[in-house]
C-alpha cells in the first residue's frame, strides 16, 4: 500500500504521528526527569494556579545569542526561529506534547491521493500592520521562500513543494510532488510562518530588521543597543493573549555579565541554548531571588570513533577507550553535576530511544582497558588525536577524557575550535575521536550521524546491513515496525561500538522570583505568552 | 606649504595602497580558514544534506573564485558599497555605520579617562623621581599592564553592580556626549548621567591599560626634558614652577604622547573585543568577531576596510598634528 492510496484521514493521522514523534511527548519529558526533577524548582500547575494571573509589565530576558536576522526566509539559528514564533504566526502552531494545534488555519484536509492540503484560513485575522491575512500572503509566503534569489537555508523545511495556490481568500491549498509525511516539522515551524506582503514590499531587505507578521507579539524596534523590543499585539487572534505588556530581549555574550545582570535586577530572565552557565547553577540555587528550572535536553555528547584511521579500526581499542572512561567523572568534573549520563546513540529524551542500550554499554574498568590495549597490540605509548568545538563545557569534557585515557596509557592531544572549523576539520578523517554534539527531537537524526551517505557523519562507518536499516527505518510508516527498526540499529550501534555515550546535557533556565508560570519545554524554550509578573 | 600639499598627496596615496594591500590579505586568509558560511549554517541542522548546502552555496555565490569576486569587491567599495552580509542579509555598511557611533565614544570616553589620569600622573612621577609619587606610579603602570581587561570588568561588575547598585552591569544606552548638549540645554544632569553611566566602567577598564602606558611614556618623556639646558635656563631666568613644567617641557614631551596616543586610538576604534563582549557593547569588535565565527566575507571584508581606513586616517592626522605641535618637523 502507498502513501498516496491511504484515505486522507488517515494520512493526516499519519502526519500528525509524525509531528507527535518529532516532539518530546511531556510524559516523557517528566518519566526522564529522574534525579533532576529532585533540584527541579519547575511551579506545579496546581501552584500557578492558585493565584491570579496578573496583566501588564515589562518582561527583560537576557540571552546569550541574538538572532542574526528575523526574517524567517534568511537564517537557520535556532535562537532566531524561537524569536520569529513571538512574532509571526504559523498556518498551525505544535503544543509542547507534539500535537498540531490551529492557528492562522482553523481545519485543513489533504485530498488530491495525499498530494494536496487545502487549509482553510481563520476569519478576520490581520498581520500587525493591518492587513488581512489571507490565501494570496500564503501564496506570496512560499513562494518567496522557494524563489532562488531568496537563497533561503529552510527551504528545504517545505519538502517536495510544488505550489501554493489560492482557491478564495480564504482558503489555500500546498501542492506537493508527494504525500509527505513530516509536513508538519516545517509548517509548525517560525521559517515556514506567514508574512504580510504589504510589510515585505515596504521594507525590502530591512524586514529583517523589522518583521511583521500575526503573532502574539509585535516587533518594536531592534538595535544593536537597546536589544529587541517586543509588545503585546492585542487583535492577535490565534491563541491567547500575553499577559505582559512588553518583553525585552537583550544580548549579553559574556557568562559573568548575563548573571551579575540577573542578580542585580537589571533583567528577570535567562534562557535559551547555553545562556544559563552551567558553572554559575550551583550558585544561582543558592539565591534565594531566583528560580531556577531544568529539564533533560534532546542532546547528547559522545566520542565518536573515526573508522578509517586504525588502530581505532580494533575493535579492542573501541572497548578499551570506552572502558577507559566513567562518564561519571566527566559529568561531576567538567559539568558541575548538570548531566546525565547517556547510554546510547540516541538522548533518553528522544521518543524512540532504546532502553536495552542501557544494558549494552561496557562498564569503567582501567585494569580491562589497559589488557585490551596490550590484546590489540598497542600496548603502551598510543597517541590519539580528538578534535572538538570551544564551548566551555565540551572543551572540559575532552581534558577530563584526556586524564582518564592518560591512566591506560593513551596520550590523547584535544584539538578544541570554532564550530565551523570542527565541521570541515573532522571531514578529513585525520582524527581518531571527535566529541560529538547533536541536538534533534527525532529518531531520525541517527541517519545523518550513521549512515555512510550521511551528511553530519564523521564516523566513517561504511556498514552496508546498517545502511539498510537505516534506509528502512526512513520510509517505514508502521509506528510499531519503525520502533523495531530503530531499536536494532541502536543496539547494532552500540555492539560495534561505534562511540562512547558520555551525558545528556540538562537545560536550565533561571527567573527572578517575580516571574510566574514559567514553563520550560523539552526544547529548552519558554512559553513567553503564558509567563506573568507578581507585583 | 607646498611641500606640505605634496606631503598630503603622496601619505594618501600611500594609505590607500596600505588599504586596498590589508583588505586583499585578510580575504584571502579568511577563505583559508576551514568551513564556509554553509557549513556553518548547517552545523545546528541535521535536517541539511549536502545537496541542500550545494543549493545555498551557489545562491549565495560562494562557487565563484578569490580573485574575481575580490575585483567585483572592490569595484563595489569604490562606489560606497561594501556587500551585503550573507548571515544578516543587510548591507554591510549599515551594520557598520549602526556600531561605530558605540565604538567611537567609548574609544573617546577611554581616551580621555587615560588622559585625564596619565597626564598628571607622569609629570608628577617625572619631577618626584624616585620618590614615594613615583613608586606608586610605577606599581599602577605595572598593574595596568599586566591586569587583563575582562578580568577588570568582571571585577568592577561585581563590585559596582552586583554588590554596590550603583552602577548598571553593562549595555549601552545612546551617546553621553549627545545627551551632554541636551543636560546643558535643560540644565538637568539627569539625561547626561543616564547615558554616561553605562560608560563609566567600560571606559575604565579599557583606560586602565592605556593609562599605565601613557604614565610611564609622559614620565620618560619628561625627565629627558627636564633635564636639558633649556628647562634649566628657564628656571634660572625665575620663569614659575609650574609654567617651566607645563608650557616649556610638558609641551616638549608631547610628541611621542601624541604619537601613541593616535595608534591607541586607531586599535580602540578596531573595537575593544573583549572588554565589548564583557559588558554587552554593541561595538564594532564584537560584529567582527562575529562576522570570523559566521565566515560572513562580505562582513569580514568590511569591518576590515573601514577598521583599516580609520587606522590610516588617524595615522595621517597624527603626521599632521606633530607640525601644528612643533613647527620644526619637516617631513622630507
Amino acid at each position: 500500500m502507498s502513501l498516496e492510496d491511504l484515505h486522507p484521514r488517515d494520512f493526516l493521522k499519519l502526519t500528525e504521528a509524525h509531528l507527535r514523534r518529532h516532539v518530546l511527548s511531556r510524559r516523557a519529558a517528566l518519566a526522564g526527569l529522574g534525579v533532576a526533577a529532585a533540584s527541579s524548582l519547575l511551579p506545579t500547575p496546581a501552584q500557578a494556579q492558585a493565584q491570579t494571573p496578573r496583566h501588564g509589565g515589562v518582561l527583560r530576558i537576557g540571552r546569550v545569542q541574538e538572532p542574526d536576522t528575523l526574517d524567517p526566509h534568511k537564517t537557520s539559528l535556532a535562537v532566531a526561529e524561537s524569536t520569529m514564533l513571538l512574532i509571526l504566526e504559523p498556518l498551525a502552531r505544535r503544543d509542547p506534547d507534539g500535537k498540531v494545534i490551529p492557528a492562522l488555519a482553523q481545519a485543513w484536509e489533504f485530498r488530491d491521493n495525499n498530494r494536496s492540503i487545502v487549509f482553510h484560513l481563520r476569519p478576520g485575522v490581520t498581520f500587525h500592520d493591518g492587513t488581512p491575512v489571507d490565501a494570496a500572503a500564503c501564496v506570496f509566503t512560499a513562494n518567496r521562500q522557494m524563489d532562488k534569489a531568496t537563497a533561503s537555508p529552510t527551504t528545504f523545511m517545505l519538502g517536495p513543494l510544488d505550489k501554493v495556490e489560492a482557491i478564495d481568500p480564504q482558503t489555500v491549498v500546498y501542492h506537493y510532488r508527494q504525500p509527505f509525511v513530516p509536513i508538519w516539522v516545517g509548517l509548525t515551524l517560525s521559517y515556514c510562518a506567514i508574512l504580510s506582503p504589504t510589510a515585505v514590499a515596504a521594507e525590502k531587505e530591512r524586514f529583517g530588521r523589522k518583521p511583521v507578521g500575526a503573532g502574539p507579539f509585535k516587533a518594536i524596534s531592534w538595535s544593536p543597543d537597546a536589544g529587541l523590543k517586543l509588545a503585546r499585539f492585542d487583535a492577535y487572534k490565534c491563541g491567547p493573549l500575553p499577559y505582559v505588556d512588553e518583553v525585552h530581549l537583550t544580548q549579553y555574550p559574556e557568562d559573568s555579565t548575563r548573571v551579575a545582570a540577573l542578580v542585580s535586577g537589571e533583567i528577570q530572565g535567562i534562557y535559551t541554548g547555553q545562556s544559563v552557565p552551567l558553572d554559575r547553577v550551583r550558585s544561582l540555587r543558592s539565591n534565594a531571588d531566583i528560580k531556577l528550572s531544568t529539564r533533560p535536553s534532546q542532546s547528547i555528547r559522545a566520542l565518536d570513533f573515526n573508522q578509517s584511521l586504525a588502530p581505532i579500526n580494533d575493535i579492542r581499542v573501541r572497548q578499551a577507550i570506552y572502558q577507559a572512561i566513567d562518564p561519571k567523572r566527566v559529568i561531576t568534573l567538567a559539568l558541575d553535576g548538570n548531566a546525565k549520563v547517556a547510554h546510547g546513540p540516541m538522548p533518553s529524551a528522544i521518543p524512540g530511544y532504546d532502553a536495552k542500550v542501557e544494558q549494552m554499554g561496557f562498564p569503567y574498568d582501567p585494569a580491562k582497558a589497559k589488557a585490551l590495549l596490550a590484546e590489540a597490540g598497542v600496548g603502551s605509548g598510543l597517541q590519539l588525536k580528538l578534535i572538538c568545538n570551544d564551548s566551555p563545557d565540551i572543551r572540559n569534557s575532552a581534558e577530563v577524557v584526556q586524564a582518564m585515557l592518560r591512566e591506560v596509557g593513551v596520550t590523547l592531544s584535544v584539538q578544541s575550535m570554532p564550530i565551523g572549523q570542527v565541521v570541515v576539520l573532522t571531514k578529513k578523517a585525520e582524527h581518531h575521536m571527535y566529541l560529538y554534539t547533536y541536538t534533534y527531537p527525532d529518531p531520525d537524526v541517527l541517519y545523518p550521524v550513521f549512515a555512510s551517505n550521511g551528511s553530519l557523519q564523521r564516523n566513517f562507518v561504511n556498514d552496508p546491513a546498517l545502511d539498510k536499516l537505516l534506509e528502512a527505518s526512513r520510509v517505514e510508516f508502521d509506528a510499531a515496525k519503525r520502533q523495531a527498526l530503530y531499536d536494532e540499529i541502536q543496539e547494532t550501534l552500540m555492539r560495534k561500538i561505534y562511540w562512547v555515550p558520555l551525558f545528556e546535557p540538562l537545560n536550565v533556565v533561571a527567573f527572578a522570583k517575580s516571574v510566574q508560570n514559567v514553563e520550560l519545554r523539552s526544547d529548552s524554550d519558554v512559553d513567553l505568552t503564558k509567563v506573568w509578573l507578581s507585583t | 606649504m607646498l611641500s606640505f600639499a605634496g606631503f598630503l598627496l603622496r601619505r594618501i596615496v600611500y594609505a590607500a595602497i596600505v588599504v586596498v594591500g590589508i583588505t586583499f590579505v585578510v580575504s584571502a586568509m579568511i577563505k583559508l580558514v576551514p568551513g564556509d558560511p554553509v557549513d556553518v549554517m548547517a552545523a545546528g541542522n541535521p535536517g541539511m544534506t549536502d545537496a541542500d548546502k550545494d543549493v545555498l552555496r551557489h545562491q549565495l555565490g560562494l562557487d565563484k573564485s578569490l580573485l574575481p569576486a575580490f575585483g567585483a569587491y572592490l569595484a563595489g567599495a569604490v562606489h560606497g558599497d561594501l556587500g551585503i552580509s550573507f548571515r544578516q542579509r543587510e548591507p554591510t555598511t549599515a551594520l557598520i555605520l549602526e556600531r561605530l557611533p558605540a565604538t567611537a565614544e567609548l574609544s573617546f570616553w577611554a581616551l580621555l579617562f587615560s588622559i585625564a589620569v596619565a597626564t598628571p600622573l607622569g609629570v608628577i612621577t617625572a619631577l618626584r623621581r624616585d620618590g614615594i609619587a613615583d613608586y606608586i606610579g610605577t606599581m599602577i603602570a605595572v598593574l595596568g599592564v599586566s591586569i587583563p581587561g575582562f578580568l577588570l570588568g568582571i571585577v568592577c561588575i561585581l563590585i559596582f553592580s552586583v554588590e554596590l547598585h550603583w552602577l548598571p552591569s553593562s549595555g549601552y544606552r545612546g551617546s553621553a556626549l549627545l545627551a551632554l548638549g541636551r543636560s546643558i540645554a535643560t540644565g538637568s544632569a539627569e539625561p547626561f548621567w543616564n547615558s554616561f553611566r553605562y560608560f563609566l566602567m567600560p571606559g575604565a577598564s579599557l583606560a586602565f591599560a592605556l593609562t599605565a602606558i601613557n604614565a610611564r611614556l609622559t614620565r620618560s618623556a619628561m625627565v629627558e626634558v627636564l633635564h636639558q639646558d633649556f628647562v634649566l635656563f628657564a628656571r634660572a631666568k625665575g620663569v614659575p614652577g609650574w609654567v617651566v613644567v607645563f608650557h616649556h617641557a610638558l609641551r616638549n614631551a608631547i610628541i611621542p604622547i601624541v604619537t601613541v596616543t593616535g595608534l591607541q586610538l586607531g586599535t580602540l576604534l578596531s573595537g575593544a573585543i573583549i572588554i565589548e563582549t564583557v559588558f554587552a557593547w554593541p561595538g564594532i569588535g564584537r560584529l567582527a568577531v562575529q562576522s570570523i565565527e559566521w565566515r560572513d566575507y562580505p562582513l569580514v571584508q568590511a569591518t576590515v576596510l573601514v577598521s583599516a581606513v580609520l587606522f590610516v586616517v588617524l595615522n595621517l592626522a597624527v603626521d599632521v598634528l606633530y607640525r601644528l605641535l612643533d613647527p620644526r618637523i619637516q617631513h622630507a
